[in-house]
């Protein structure tokens, strides 16, 4: 399916991340595939406020956890403070159910131990044990004995003489525990029970071994019994309550301590005694206070808990800040560069490009997806005609392009079909990527083409020019050729035949052929110095234009110096000047005719600008160069001359004696060909004593066989 | 030096033409036979056997190098030496014409008193140099 671009008010970027695709937002206004926002666009100030108001929840958020979080913690320290206290509530009136249990027992050897000693003592010896029982045991009220159920003995008699001749059977609920003690033949503990005497007590009733119907019993103090068992233990600590367990649905009796204990969630313990279940409790003295002195360390712990938090927060949302902001600049700097940038992951899938890609390769826009292989990308293109280079080689070209792609060795260039240059510059990242920048160089690329058709005309007309200067210099010195050899035309020869011996007529044609033939003279130097002019112009326009190339060849640099020493030697000394020439075999292997052309014009200069003395040449080697130096008498050149004497057009001052007629090219040619053949030519002139021309040409160009020495 | 009696020359310049003849026929005392075009010297070639010919290079309707084909498509031309004259002086164009079967190519302007001599020499180091 086709997918067309949208213009969205907000856009997302695609990005691949491994195997998911995530859709990030950038910045409005762009162009993207199929992707949509539909609210308005975001300002950065709309953005700024929305961030603010985001972060105020967060804060608002940490602000209810820490409140929370205080609330609940403290909760779990008072529930643990208070399950600590209960523990210890609970383990001290463990301790006083013990001592109680333990008190009972106790008692209840005693009554044994009591019933064993009476069953063989009269009434003065149960009074003296009575009472050395009850002297030592501050609890016991008093002690009686029964027989057949009427009490026949009690002690201390004093307040009890009521009791002697009471019959336990007036009284079935103290009759069932004589009957019970006596069936038992045990210690049977009762009570707490209301006492006769007033007060509660408990009765231990143990009958008597081997006697019928003879029970002892022994009355305890309820409260001092409960006393000594701790009840009462650390007032200031504990408040202690005790009272008979009820059936269900009726209000148990307060027997010990304070009824509020029962009302402030008391811990509680139960004593069974027989058919009775005393239920003992205990609160602290102050209720269930907890302590909140944790208060301020849990709240330090919090606010400083929370306000790291909000500094994380803060942190977290400054770095991520940053972050969105560098990528957004970033991608806005990659959607806002003119050059088409796409990168393909180290799988050559596409992972981003911007819009400038999109719109050079706008025929492939329905492959140009994140995740498309960038050969799937590259044959769409090829089979929709795209490109104009690989049209007829498609596989070649497809071939050449992914060799370029996969291993990237500089930038390369592809032509579109619509006539555009792109130039391609490929570079591996760390990764694996690849990052591809496209820039459109259709402008240069005309611009050359511009340049190379210029430089193409210029060439045709110069050999046009060279063509058209030639073929009339041509005739004109063909024919004064001829003029300075008038004996050659049959017409003079007729002439001079038919003069005969006419003397004065023979003189007058002499005069007129020597007038002739002198200014044929005169006009043939000036024809071959306008062919040298001509010559020089052409030389430098081909050098200036980068058409000349060098023919190189293996020449014997030793004789082609002498040759041209032959060769101007006549002319060197036509001016009364010696030419010189001085070299050792050398062969090197330079262009014949071009270095042949350098050394001639360092010659006919020399020549020219030296009116006596000599022209010396000479040819050496060091370490680094052959050396030829081109040396003369001459006038010299001064130092404002030397700075530009090598630049075209440039001549020595004309109006020196035979300065004059030089296009000024002679010197800037002969430097152009020195520098392509990879040389230096330098000079050192003194104003009247001379010049020298020195010419360095690269030691490498030395060829086995003739070395200068 | 070889000997060299008869030379064809073809240039359409009126002048060269003079100049040449002057040349080949008052220095050299060669037998010149001219053409001013290059379909002229193929209409009246028949009959001759020239030991040279002397070639312009730019000329109208056929070229001297187009010339030169024409020429070496007839038997009795095949061996005979071919020089051309021309006012194009680069290395370029002048190799070009050695390569497609010149024997050689002199600079215009030319000396018109050694142009004899150097046609001389050219030919003879030629057949010195056949085997």
């Amino acid at each position: 399916m086709r997918h067309e671009p949208i213009k969205t008010e907000k856009l997302f970027l695609l990005v691949s991340s491994g195997a998911t695709v995530v859709r990030k937002p950038i910045s409005s206004g762009r162009v993207l595939w199929g992707c949509e926002l539909k609210s308005r666009p975001e300002t950065r100030a709309g953005r700024n406020r929305r961030h603010r108001r985001n972060l105020n929840l967060v804060y608002l958020a940490i602000l209810i956890l820490g409140v929370c979080s205080f609330l609940l913690l403290d909760r779990a320290i008072v529930s643990q403070k208070l399950e600590s206290e209960r523990a210890a509530v609970q383990r001290s009136l463990n301790s006083t159910k013990l001592r109680l249990e333990g008190l009972l027992d106790s008692y209840g050897h005693m009554s044994r131990s009591f019933a064993v000693a009476q069953s063989f003592e009269a009434e003065s010896g149960f009074q003296s044990l009575a009472r050395l029982l009850r002297d030592n045991n501050p609890s016991v009220i008093n002690l009686a004995r029964s027989r057949d159920f009427v009490i026949t003995n009690v002690h201390p008699i004093e307040h009890n003489q009521d009791l002697l001749g009471y019959d336990y059977r007036t009284n079935p609920e103290q009759m069932q525990s004589v009957q019970a003690a006596l069936d038992s033949g045990d210690t049977v503990v009762v009570g707490p029970v209301h006492l006769v005497q007033g007060g509660l007590g408990f009765l231990l009733r143990t009958a008597q071994p081997g006697l019928e119907n003879i029970v002892s019993s022994i009355v305890l103090d309820f409260e001092k019994i409960l006393t000594e068992s701790g009840m009462e233990a650390e007032p200031q600590v504990y408040m202690s309550s005790a009272r008979i367990k009820g059936v269900p649905g009726t209000d148990e009796e307060i027997l010990f301590g304070m009824s509020e204990v029962w009302d402030n969630d008391p811990v509680i313990t139960e004593v069974i005694l027989g058919q009775t279940t005393l239920e003992l409790a205990k609160i602290p003295s102050g209720g269930w206070q907890v302590d909140r002195s944790h208060h301020f360390i849990l709240f330090l712990t919090i606010a400083i808990l929370a306000g790291t938090g909000v500094f994380g927060v803060n942190y977290a949302r400054r770095l991520i800040l940053e972050r969105a902001e560098a990528r957004r600049r970033l991608l806005d700097a990659i959607e806002s560069i003119t050059d088409g940038f796409v990168i393909f992951d180290e799988q050559d899938r596409l992972l981003m490009c911007n819009d400038r890609f999109r719109k050079t390769f706008s025929a492939s826009s329905d492959v140009i997806s994140p995740g498309a292989p960038f050969q799937a990308i590259l044959v769409d293109g090829v089979n929709k005609g795209l490109y104009e280079d690989a049209k007829g080689r498609e596989e070649e070209w497809l071939a050449d392009r992914m060799r370029l792609h996969n291993n990237p060795n500089g930038p390369s260039e592809i032509k579109l079909s619509n006539g555009s240059w792109i130039k391609v510059s490929d570079a591996k990242t760390r990764d694996g990527d690849t990052v591809s920048i496209q820039t459109d160089i259709t402008e240069l690329k005309t611009a050359l083409q511009t340049a190379e058709d210029a430089v193409r005309s210029k060439t045709e007309f110069i050999n046009n020019m060279n063509h058209e200067l030639r073929a009339p210099l041509s005739v004109i010195l063909g024919y004064i050729a001829f003029l300075r050899r008038l004996e050659l035309y049959p017409q003079y020869t007729a002439l001079r035949s038919a003069i005969g011996d006419d003397h004065k007529l023979e003189a007058l044609l002499n005069e007129f052929c020597t007038v002739i033939v002198d200014q044929a003279t005169k006009s043939e130097n000036s024809g071959k110095h306008l062919l040298d002019l001509i010559n020089s112009v052409l030389d430098w326009a081909k050098l200036s234009s980068g058409t000349v190339t060098l023919r190189l060849e293996t020449v014997e640099l030793d004789q082609l110096l002498v040759n041209l020493g032959e060769e101007f030697r006549s002319s060197a000394e036509g001016r009364g000047i010696r030419l010189e020439v001085v070299a050792a075999p050398l062969s090197i292997e330079v262009d014949p005719l071009r270095i042949r052309q350098v050394f001639t014009n360092l010659i006919t200069n020399a020549i020219k600008f030296t009116d006596n003395g000599f022209v010396r040449v000479t040819l050496s080697t060091d370490a680094r160069s052959v050396l030829v130096t081109v040396e003369d008498t001459g006038r010299g050149i001064s130092e404002e001359e030397r700075h530009w004497i090598f630049e075209r057009f440039a001549q020595v001052d004309n109006s020196r004696p035979g300065s004059s007629g030089g296009t000024g090219l002679g010197l800037a040619i002969t430097r152009n060909l020195v520098e392509l053949h990879g040389g230096q030519i330098s000079l050192t002139s003194t104003l009247g004593e001379g010049s020298k021309f020195q010419v360095n040409l690269p030691i490498d160009m030395l060829r086995p066989g003739k070395v200068a020495t | 030096m070889s000997q060299v009696e008869q030379v064809v020359h073809i240039d359409d310049d009126e002048d060269i033409l003079s100049i040449t003849r002057m040349s080949l026929e008052l220095v050299g005392g060669f037998d010149v036979v001219q053409f001013s075009s290059a379909r002229e010297a193929l209409e009246s070639l028949a009959g001759l056997k020239p030991d040279l010919f002397l070639l312009d290079v730019m000329m109208p309707e056929m070229d001297g190098p187009e010339l030169l084909q024409e020429i070496r498509r007839r038997p009795e031309y095949t061996s005979t030496p071919v020089i051309f004259m021309t006012a194009k002086s680069d290395r370029q164009s002048m190799e070009t014409l050695i390569e497609n079967g010149a024997l050689a190519c002199i600079n215009k302007p030319f000396d018109p008193l050694t142009l004899a001599d150097q046609l001389k020499s050219l030919v003879g180091a030629r057949e010195n140099n056949e085997p």
